[in-house]
């Protein structure tokens, strides 16, 4: 499964080989915002308690004694 | 995933073992932690990271959290990997006039992108004498995918297009292939080293180096191949490519 997937994720990096930051250009910020906002709105983000940025997780951690798990994803496109 | 895993019940118990922390790239220059993920190492969407608090080292490598199972062996693994390295860090606080250990400390750090060592002093530092073997030897395989990374990140930002970033990325990689980089045909790395080495050389009209790419880069593929056999007529068509532009550069010589 794991092998599979980060291949897949090999080979559309091939197609679509390092796109720019200049991929945002053509994107209205407003259009950009209402993305993020229903990003934010997905039932995975109410079920549990997630920092908002690093260094509130790390500070969270800290005082916990526990690890940061981040997740990393993305709103700008699906 | 966020339809999936992240819904389900045991996701939500086993998210108490750690803080939680979500990062959204969004393009909004006003959002948190943008670009952050860059600076951990990581290169796609979406990538999960535990993280060591104190110094925000990145204890794993990309995975893929399909089962309680998974996210449960790869925090212990973290854990582990995160004591290993306050100990290290705890024993370098103690030894301050130890070279060996301080070098050790930064390599460490920096293969675990918590460090501001640049690259070309990690270098140096990693020719220390005294320096552990064990990270002397994780440091020599991590070296050469950073500079590829760093050298794509560099042509990521100033580029305009495709065909300009194909053009900095394949310059940038031509001259590390030049200067003599070679990586495993696992590495993660090897795609855009040899893949983009190999445009950078024929745009060049380096033939030596081009066929050098072309070698490795078919290895690579091929090694993707035996992987995931579903994606052998598209790979096979990708090395058939690369051959013609290498081809090309050979007739034109001629």
């Amino acid at each position: 499964m794991k092998r599979t997937l980060r291949y897949g994720a090999l080979l559309l990096g091939l197609f679509a080989v390092a796109a720019p930051a200049a991929t945002a250009q053509g994107q209205e910020n407003a259009e950009l915002r209402e993305k993020y906002d229903k990003k934010l709105q997905k039932e995975f983000v109410s079920k549990i308690g997630w920092a908002n940025s690093l260094e509130e997780a790390r500070a969270t951690a800290k005082k916990e004694g526990k690890l940061v798990l981040g997740y990393f994803t993305r709103s700008y496109a699906p | 995933m966020e339809g999936g895993t992240l819904l389900e019940d045991w996701w939500t118990k086993i998210s108490q073992d750690f803080v939680p922390y979500l990062n959204v790239t969004t393009q909004l220059e006003d959002s948190p932690d943008q670009g952050l993920l860059g600076e951990k190492g990581g290169n796609g969407f979406p990538t999960l990271y535990f993280m060591e608090p104190e110094t925000g080292a990145v204890l794993n490598d990309w995975w893929w959290p399909d089962s309680e199972e998974t996210v449960r062996s790869t925090h212990d693994a973290a854990k582990k990997k995160a004591a290993d390295l306050v100990a290290l860090m705890k024993r370098a606080e103690a030894n301050k006039d130890d070279a060996a250990l301080q070098a050790g400390l930064k390599i460490k750090l920096a293969m675990m992108y918590a460090g501001d060592t640049p690259l070309e002093e990690l270098g140096r530092l990693a020719e220390t004498e005294g320096l552990d073997a064990g990270i002397k030897a994780e440091f020599d395989a991590w070296y050469g995918g950073r500079m590829v990374a760093s050298a794509r990140d560099e042509a990521g930002k100033t580029a305009k297009s495709r065909e300009e970033f194909m053009e900095k990325a394949g310059a940038a990689m031509y001259g590390l292939l030049k200067g003599g980089l070679l990586l495993p045909v696992d590495h993660e790395a090897a795609q855009d080293l040899y893949g983009l080495g190999l445009e950078g050389a024929v745009a060049a009209g380096d033939k030596e180096i081009a066929m050098l790419a072309l070698e490795h880069y078919e290895k690579v593929m091929n090694k993707m191949v035996e992987d995931n056999p579903r994606y052998e007529e598209q790979i096979k068509a990708m090395i058939e490519e690369a051959k013609g532009k290498v081809d090309g550069l050979t007739s034109k010589e001629a």
